[in-house]
């Protein structure tokens, strides 16, 4: 019988396995074959020390290839499929969230805008960056020509944010959402943003 | 960001048949992959927009070229991109003494491949569900083992062990690793 395929995983990782699996697993062709190709995977992602930071092109780019190749209206959303699966929700504008400086150069982010059954504009927001146990995140809205120009939009809970966001904001001006580590009780945003993006209308 | 559906066989095949919207969702998953190539390689914006678009309108005019017998879309626009970044090396360094080309011009070559494949890799853990990419980050990076794992983040071993073995299949499948002959 061949070695358990999940044996055989924990085996390429490094893990000690049974002895007579082990065995079995580096004799055997089909076996040995997976295994080596496994290990040559786990090799590969661990010497990815730094994973390299992933950015996105800015929304002119899909606008000049739709323009280049004479796309019409058929082909609008080039926004991640995975924000339309939302039921009863409708996404309007998504951005990807890119790491500022380099203290979170591992951080990013997505924040997706969706109009909800009632009409509201939800807003979700999902970090992934190693937080630190201190202080807080906080999620801004930020005026695309003048950055003194900001909106407070709340306080994140762990790595998730989910707010409504009033009418009254004016998004093709407060385009810019910016995720800062803040100290507990700071009003003002402390200028140590982690990640930040621009938001791309859903048309 | 579970989703693969730029990758999904539908989409594919859409994509070759001419589909504008396929293309759209080919741009929409892969888009940050070739851009993220060229940025790191070129390391100008301008410059790695720029093939950016040439990769995808490329992509679109060679679509019938695209075999999904021979290899993934991804590795195929992978490739193009790394075609593209040398067209664009090449022009920006058309300066340089012809002596000194050649041999930088492999080493640049294989340091980009390096990279895109180090790119494609982080880029398929990013799109693992939440608890899978952390079990396997965990293994990876952290060294721990599958017990391990399993206690610190409450989940059962033996759900540690199959997140681990099916992510380690996916990077596989993306990563094209041959199997062996045997």
């Amino acid at each position: 019988m061949h070695t358990d395929p999940e044996l055989l995983a924990l085996l390429a990782l490094g893990e000690p396995i049974a002895e007579d699996e082990r065995q079995h697993a580096e004799t055997c062709l089909e076996c040995a074959a997976e295994l080596a190709d496994l290990r040559r995977v786990v090799t590969l992602g661990r010497s990815v020390e730094v994973e390299p930071v992933m950015a996105s092109p800015g929304a002119a780019v899909w606008a000049s290839i739709r323009a280049e190749l004479g796309f019409g209206a058929a082909a609008e959303s080039a926004a991640d499929p995975a924000s339309t699966a939302e039921a009863d929700h409708e996404l309007t504008a998504h951005a990807r969230l890119t790491p500022v400086g380099t203290s979170w150069s591992h951080a990013s982010g997505t924040a997706e805008l969706a109009t909800d059954d009632r009409g509201r504009r939800v807003l979700q927001v999902a970090l992934r960056a190693d937080l630190p146990t201190t202080g807080v995140r906080q999620a801004w809205l930020v005026h695309r020509d003048d950055p003194t120009l900001r909106q407070s939009l709340g306080i994140l809970d762990g790595p998730h944010g989910l707010w409504t966001v009033a009418h009254s904001i004016d998004l093709a001006e407060f385009a810019i959402l910016d995720i800062s580590q803040q100290g507990t009780g700071e009003t003002e945003h402390s200028g140590q943003t982690i990640v930040r993006g621009e938001f791309t209308l859903v048309s | 960001m579970g989703t693969q559906q730029g990758d999904l066989p539908t989409v594919t095949a859409a994509f070759r048949a001419g589909d504008a919207q396929a293309l759209a969702e080919v741009y929409g998953r892969w888009s940050p992959l070739v851009y993220s190539i060229a940025l790191h390689v070129l390391g100008d914006v301008t410059d790695a927009e720029d093939v950016t678009q040439q990769v995808f309108t490329g992509a679109w005019t060679s679509r019938q070229t695209f075999d999904p017998a021979r290899g993934r879309l991804s590795a195929w626009l992978v490739q193009l991109t790394l075609d593209r970044v040398a067209d664009a090396r090449v022009a920006r360094g058309s300066q340089t003494p012809a002596t000194a080309v050649s041999t930088t011009a492999l080493e640049d070559t294989a340091r980009a491949a390096d990279l895109a494949e180090r790119l494609l890799l982080a880029d398929t853990v990013a799109h693992l569900d939440a608890e899978p990419q952390q079990v396997l980050r965990m293994a990876l990076h952290d060294d721990l083992t599958h017990v391990q794992i399993a206690e610190r983040t409450g989940l059962p071993a033996t759900t540690v062990a199959g997140h681990l073995r099916r992510g380690l299949v996916k990077l596989r499948q993306r990563l094209e690793v041959q199997p062996s002959a045997h």
